[in-house]
């Protein structure tokens, strides 16, 4: 009998690695619609495992699109802090599967390493979750913090229902801290942890020139061409050495005149 | 381009030290790409430039005649599709208004210059020294045996904004996978001894978690 949880973790191991095997068997691939029923069944079967780990206040929650699997763990009473666990349960698609040495929802062990589709993206990193919460629930029968675990069947598809998910149900949702296991380590014997993520903006330029198109011949040289004009926007965005635009916009960014007003 | 650059968080000595240690430079960067020299805004490492600094990117290109043999267009259109990768505090809306707006101010009066703004992703940042950083540090070293190092992600996860901006929590991201994971990609894989590593590491933490908060307190 395992006395501690981490003995317990230890004790278990092949069990747990039985288990994520069932869940990546399932071919929950969110972009296409032919694998719906595989969304609901691995929404399903994360629900149920859920349960089994000991937690009972699971939920399969309807979205616009997939659903996404909600737990609850309160035990450790409101003055314990809580944490927000985050993971996704869908996939990739597979594609050229003609590239892969076992098929990619047979999970298969080589050597130290498992191979299928959501092995590491993310039903591998989130089950690892799940078996640290079982460890504590089953051998002490609590957990020294709340835990609210959100599971989430977009993610690969942009998450279009996630944002609105989280505000309607923000009172529910609070946390101290969110964690989530959806990245890599340097080596595999250097940990190391993201504590920063660059944000994305997008912009689509049209450049108008002539109401139509023109000849060559019978306007050649009397019009500005959009293409010309375009080369010579986007040439103005970097210097040769790859700052980005203008003087002026380097001066502002230069760290040491910078550093201590932030 | 005025305004880009006005709201980057700089990178602290301390900070530059930390991501020194990444074992990552010019030579793996080739190796990974294949092109014959990095490049990028000088006086920053290839680990700054990725992680720490703003980037630019025309993604795509395109307009008049591209077909075989030849036709003598002088096209009504050009278009370009353009990213920018943002760091702490920049903001997405912001950026992406100052770039059109510089762009049309630069353009010649013989064309227009329009813009669409696609639905950008906040940066994000979590202190270091934040206790649930620390009570994960702490976690990561008793079952790895060394202490982990920070680094900061040239991607997005959007949902790491969400939670800043719509919950007010800071996000711990503890990942266990592998940079050669072949994710979205054939034969993706998952180390198994740091699957094992992993249980242990939230064993760990959920253990840690509550004293640091607390202390911290
Ligand atoms: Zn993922």
């Amino acid at each position: 009998m395992a006395a501690t949880p981490l003995e317990y973790v230890r004790v278990h191991r092949d069990r747990f690695l039985e288990e994520l095997k069932a869940l990546l068997r399932i071919p929950s691939i969110s972009t296409l619609p032919e694998h719906k029923d595989d969304m609901e069944q691995a929404a399903q079967w994360l629900a149920d495992h859920i349960r089994s780990i000991g937690i009972s206040d699971v939920q399969v929650m309807p979205t616009a699109g997939h659903p996404i699997v909600y737990a609850e763990w309160l035990g450790a009473g409101p003055d314990a802090p809580t944490v927000l666990i985050y993971g996704h349960y869908d996939v990739q698609p597979v594609d050229p599967v003609e590239e892969w040495h076992t098929p990619p929802f047979e999970p298969t062990i080589r050597g130290d390493t498992l191979y299928a589709r959501g092995a590491s993206d993310d039903k591998g990193q989130l089950f690892v979750h799940l078996k640290a919460i079982e460890a504590y629930l089953h051998t002490q029968g609590r957990l020294p913090l709340n835990i609210k675990v959100l599971l989430e069947g977009e993610e690969e598809c942009g998450s279009p229902n996630l944002a609105p998910f989280i505000q309607k149900h923000a009172q529910r949702l609070q946390a101290d801290v969110a964690l989530i296991s959806d990245t890599h380590i340097l080596e595999p014997d250097q940990p190391s942890i993201v504590y920063s993520l660059r944000g994305l903006s997008y912009i689509e330029l049209t450049v108008q020139g002539p109401a139509h198109d023109l000849h060559s011949g019978m306007y050649g040289g009397a019009v500005d061409n959009p293409l010309h004009v375009l080369a010579r926007l986007i040439a103005a965005l970097h210097d040769a050495t790859g700052r980005c635009g203008c003087a002026r916009f380097l001066r502002r960014c230069a760290p040491a005149e910078r550093r201590g007003t932030c | 381009m005025p305004g880009f650059y006005d709201d980057v968080l700089p990178l602290s000595e301390e900070e530059r030290a930390e991501l020194a240690r990444i074992p990552y430079g010019e030579a793996e960067l080739r190796a990974d790409t294949g092109v014959p020299r990095a490049w990028g805004e000088p006086g920053f490492t290839v680990v700054e430039r990725i992680g720490g600094r703003p980037s630019l990117d025309v993604n795509g290109l395109w307009g008049g005649f591209t077909g075989e043999g030849a036709k003598t267009v002088i096209p009504a259109r050009a278009y370009a599709k353009i990213s920018m990768r943002l760091v702490p505090n920049q903001d997405p809306d912001q950026v992406a208004q100052a770039t059109l707006a510089y762009l049309q101010h630069i353009a010649p009066p013989t064309v227009t210059v329009q813009g669409r703004i696609f639905h950008g992703t906040p940066p994000a940042i979590v202190p270091r020294d934040h206790p649930a950083m620390r009570a994960a540090a702490d976690a990561y070293e008793r079952v790895w045996g060394r202490r982990p190092i920070f680094t900061r992600e040239g991607g997005s996860i959007p949902v790491v904004a969400l939670f800043t901006t719509q919950l007010n929590m800071p996000t711990v991201l503890m990942g266990f996978g592998l940079r050669d994971d072949n994710l979205h990609a054939p034969n993706e894989k998952f180390y198994l001894p740091n699957f094992h590593r992993g249980v242990e590491t939230a064993v760990h933490f959920f253990h840690l978690l509550p004293a640091a908060l607390k202390a911290h307190a």
